[in-house]
């Protein structure tokens, strides 16, 4: 006040360059900060995961070919022009493999029957037997007149993708219907079983205990021998040989589906955790069914392995002490024995009880054999592959199935499973990234990085190659035949991005972050700053206001009065051009 | 007295129903038959169980106990070591205040080591954080993580979740560092429903306010059970004078002397076990959550979450006909066996593999790795904070 008045003038020109500029640079900063502090959330194409769960571009089809070969041994009655009797033959086939599956989902197997010009000279089994067929989908029909005496239809399905069939009358009509049954039985269940999977039916099988293990791209297998003790006699096993000989066909077989990693150990000392009772009438002991999920003394068997991170599979012979044997499974004391004195646990393995004689220390090849093919059913059923000789609905005429000596199954089977996992892993991937849609949905604080958009970009490209490449197995790719093992193989691909992505180690919102905290933390910083500033703000713009005032009343004043004091209006003037400036 | 008489009536009772089990299932006849009736309904085909202590440092010793005793009782029932996940800070066995080293006890007069010779922790110390818990609750651990860290379960397991520490209303500490919510723990579960890690949970925890920790859970199949309702504190059961502090708590120690007396075959259910539940026993108010639990109590068997008692499948059939073929070639020692690829694949697609291994090995996700911090968004932060710093020291002297 008592200062002069152009060093005031200076000194409020500082102050509010200085407020002016802590304000552009709040100003400036806020949205770099607003920016910088924001979840970095990648685009993730959830429309497109919608769209997949309908399957709305894309359905998987498994289109199955089959090649019908009419033997010409006997002519058809009545036949004039032999292609036009072809195609009527095909025609009815189709007509009555319609008519007669009333089952729905035969979209999902499309069957295009296709009447092979040449026909089929032999009559022997033989002659079947040296055509395999090597495209997964595609299957060959021989038809010959039935060759034995009791003249009745009979079908006989051989293990490289050909089948046989007799049929009683060599008429149109029985050849087709024949034809047609048989596709039916052998199809049938398989076509509602996917349909189901597709459409995610699935449910009321899902609370059922499933044996098969999840599809991994590879298993462990773990073959271990437990012995009671040395009263037995057993020293070592000659596990090696009995798996390249019992188990290695079927395993290479297999290996399309998934590979295999085998291994196996030797437990001496091995105890139950309980006693096995006595049944003194038929001298040995049993167990009890209800003891047999106790059977593994999990405290002391060591079985988890840590070698690798491929789902395990665990198959275990027992040989109990001598005290203790013979051991068999029953129920009680005078009841039949189990047949094959093994059992086997859902997802986890099978279990064999061995008894022996004691006076060979080493367990030969030929002893292993029945254990070996109690372990290969077990391991069918833990890997899921389906045993058509079993599982065919029994119908007007017997079928038959052979299976390879070697891999002791039916391409026929592994077809099966190759469409079945196809179809899981594809329905699988589509359910994981949807949960992961959901879970960023659920989530406004999780970070989402540029390799999980990748990921399941990536996944869903490998969805739908999987599905174009199934559509088209039975036509396009006859020369290579490989088109379904590309199409499980785009599945699998699929299935391990999308649960990379939905793993991902970074997919972790920390913590639970309520708004309260955030306020929490900004206010001991924002609140002592913005205060003097909002203050000074106010005080310059009143002050400014009043200067405004002043300057007003001046000049009217200057107006009534006369002249007065230039300099302090063109000070004024200079404020105004700054105020000006801030706004 | 009367817990006692309790206690005795429901040993009794397990014996009767053991008994009855037997008579029923013993038809000499029937092999086949049992196998169907002795599925059980719960559905599961293995067990879990992830035993979490969230304290540290020797006044906690009760806490470690807690988690000892649920880890011996778990084994002992049959869950294999590969399938429990123990979390613990395990500073006590060997602290300079423990007179008994290499021992943990939870009751007076230490009458059985719980530490013994064959613990398994698989997170101990310092990795005991919320963080960890979580990771490995979801699945979503770094790549590297040993299989005993992960839980590996599928739609087909029941999982036993134990936690003990010290908590409050929502939320229980972690090591005097961290704090779980009850949201966190909620959040957790449902992304394992989402991506089907499980058939059911047990959930029990014991700390002050327990029962608070399970409200914020909102997905099937989890069964939940607390030591205290809220504003309510959880206590300790006895102190060893030897030994200098508690060393079990209240809850843990009843639930353990009804656990003590079943056996793998035991058919108690968890209905019995909710019974013996006593506020005059437990000076607290223990609580279940079962709305969100499919099956009556009273035909959820124990074993199902404490035990391993698996399924069975009697196997009738026999392969017919692998019969020895000299022509195959005998494997490589512990090699993994590939398919002929050169037959199966063309190139395209051969080259499409490959660029897909190269493409996955790019992303490889380290926890910590400094390539996908954001060091940038930092450097940013810190010149803006300088640069007001600068400017509110300037304004401030002038003002």
């Amino acid at each position: 006040m008592t200062l002069p008045k152009d060093r005031t003038a200076a000194q409020d020109r500082t102050r509010r360059m200085v407020l002016l500029s802590i304000w552009i640079a709040i100003l400036l900063g806020f949205p770099l900060w607003w920016k910088t502090t924001r979840v970095y959330r990648a685009e993730l194409p959830f429309d497109e995961v919608e769209q997949w769960s309908q399957w709305s571009s894309c359905r998987p089809a498994f289109p199955l070919k089959i090649n019908v070969h009419l033997s010409d041994a006997v002519s058809l009655p009545g036949s004039v022009n032999p292609q036009q009797q072809h195609e009527a033959i095909v025609s009815e086939i189709i007509n009555k493999v319609q008519s007669s599956s009333p089952s729905s989902g035969s979209q999902n197997l499309p069957l295009e029957v296709v009447l092979v010009d040449q026909a089929w000279r032999g009559t022997k089994e033989q002659d079947i037997l040296d055509r395999p067929s090597a495209v997964p989908g595609t299957y060959d029909f021989y038809i010959s007149p039935t060759s034995s005496t009791s003249k009745k239809t009979s079908v006989s399905i051989k293990s490289q993708r050909q089948g046989w069939i007799q049929v009683a009358d060599w008429t149109q009509d029985q050849i087709s219907s024949a034809v047609a049954e048989t596709l039916e039985r052998v199809f049938g269940s398989e076509r509602t079983k996917i349909q189901k999977l597709l459409d995610r039916q699935d449910e009321e099988e899902a609370a059922k205990v499933k044996t098969a293990v999840k599809y991994a791209s590879g298993y462990q297998l773990t073959f271990s021998l437990f012995s009671g003790d040395t009263s037995n006699g057993v020293r070592e096993w000659k596990m090696q040989e009995a798996i390249n000989t019992y188990m290695a066909p079927f395993l290479r077989t297999m290996s399309v589906v998934s590979k295999f990693t085998v291994e196996s150990q030797v437990q001496h000392y091995a105890s139950l955790t309980f006693q096995p009772d006595l049944d003194a009438t038929a001298k040995e002991y049993y167990l009890t069914p209800d003891k047999l999920p106790n059977f593994i003394n999990t405290a002391e068997w060591s079985l988890a392995s840590t070698v690798s991170s491929l789902p395990s599979l665990n198959f275990l012979v027992y040989v109990p002490p001598a005290d203790q044997s013979p051991l068999v499974i029953k129920s009680g004391p005078g009841a039949p024995p189990s047949k094959t004195n093994s059992f086997l646990i859902p997802r986890w393995g099978g279990i064999t009880v061995l008894n022996r004689p004691a006076n060979d220390p080493i367990l030969t090849v030929s002893e292993l054999e029945p254990v070996m093919k109690i372990f290969l059913s077990q391991l069918r059923d833990l890997l899921g592959l389906s045993d058509l000789s079993t599982s065919v609905p029994a119908g007007s005429f017997p079928i038959t199935f052979q299976k390879n000596e070697a891999t002791s199954m039916t391409t026929w089977e592994l077809d099966q499973l190759l469409r079945k996992r196809i179809s899981e892993n594809l329905v699988d991937s589509i359910k994981t990234l949807g949960s992961l849609a959901r879970l960023v949905a659920d989530t406004p604080n999780m970070v989402v990085l540029d390799p999980i958009q990748e990921d399941v970009t990536q996944a869903l490209l490998d969805v739908k190659a999987a599905c174009e490449k199934v559509q088209g197995s039975s036509s396009s790719s006859l020369s290579t035949g490989s088109a379904v093992e590309e199409a499980l193989q785009h599945s699998r691909d699929a299935l391990e991005k999308a649960e990379s992505a939905f793993f991902d180690p970074t997919m972790v919102s920390m913590l639970y972050f309520p708004d309260e905290h955030k306020y929490a933390i900004y206010m001991p910083l924002f609140v002592p700053i913005s205060v003097p500033l909002l203050l000074s703000l106010l005080k310059e713009l009143k002050k400014w206001a009043a200067a405004k005032k002043e300057a007003k009343a001046k000049a009217s004043a200057k107006k009534t009065a006369g002249q007065d004091a230039d300099a302090e209006h063109v000070h004024d003037r200079k404020e105004e051009a700054e105020d000006r400036k801030t706004k | 007295m009367k817990p006692g008489m309790l206690l005795r009536g429901i040993v009794a009772a397990l014996c009767a129903a053991t008994a009855l089990a037997v008579t029923v299932t013993s038809n000499p006849n029937d092999v086949e038959g049992f196998f169907e009736k002795s599925k059980s309904k719960s559905g599961h085909t293995n067990n879990w169980a992830v035993l979490v202590c969230t304290s540290r440092f020797w006044f906690n010793y009760r806490h470690i106990a807690n988690t000892l005793s649920m880890y011996r009782t778990v084994k002992r029932l049959g869950i294999p070591d590969s399938n429990i996940i123990m979390m613990l800070a395990d500073d006590v066995a060997c602290n300079s205040r423990n007179i008994f080293p290499a021992t943990v006890y939870n009751n007076k007069g230490q009458p059985l080591d719980l530490y013994g010779e064959n613990v398994e922790v698989d997170y101990r110390g310092y990795e005991v954080t919320v963080e960890n818990f979580i990771r490995l609750l979801t699945g979503r651990v770094a790549k590297d993580t040993p299989r005993s860290k992960r839980l590996l379960t599928d739609d087909q397991s029941n999982i036993f979740v134990y936690m003990t520490g010290h908590g409050g209303d929502e939320f229980l500490k972690f090591q005097d560092a961290e704090e779980i919510s009850a949201y966190d723990l909620g959040d957790a579960f449902q992304q394992m429903y989402e991506k089907k890690r499980y058939n059911e949970i047990l959930f029990m925890i014991d700390t002050c306010q327990a029962n608070t920790m399970y409200t914020k859970i909102h997905s099937p199949n989890i069964l939940a059970t607390g030591s205290s309702k809220l504003k309510e504190s959880s206590y300790s059961h006895h102190e060893d004078f030897d030994i200098g502090v508690a060393v079990v708590d209240r809850y843990t120690y009843y639930v353990l002397e009804v656990l003590e007396k079943i056996d793998m075959q035991s058919k108690a259910t968890l209905q019995d076990l909710f019974n013996t539940y006593d506020f005059n026993l437990l000076h607290s108010t223990p609580g279940v959550r079962k709305d969100l639990f499919n099956r009556p109590l009273d035909q959820a068997l124990l074993t199902d979450f404490f035990g391993s008692v698996q399924n069975i499948q009697l196997t009738d059939t026999v392969e017919s006909s692998p019969s020895p073929s000299s022509i195959d070639a005998p494997l490589p020692d512990s090699e993994p066996l590939y398919p002929d690829e050169t037959a199966a694949l063309d190139n395209s697609s051969k080259e499409a593999e490959k660029k897909l291994v190269r493409r996955s090995l790019e992303h490889t996700f380290e926890i910590g790795n400094p390539d996908q911090s954001q060091t940038w968004r930092y450097a940013a932060f810190i010149v803006l904070s300088i640069g007001l710093a600068g400017a509110l020291a300037a304004g401030s002297s002038v003002l």
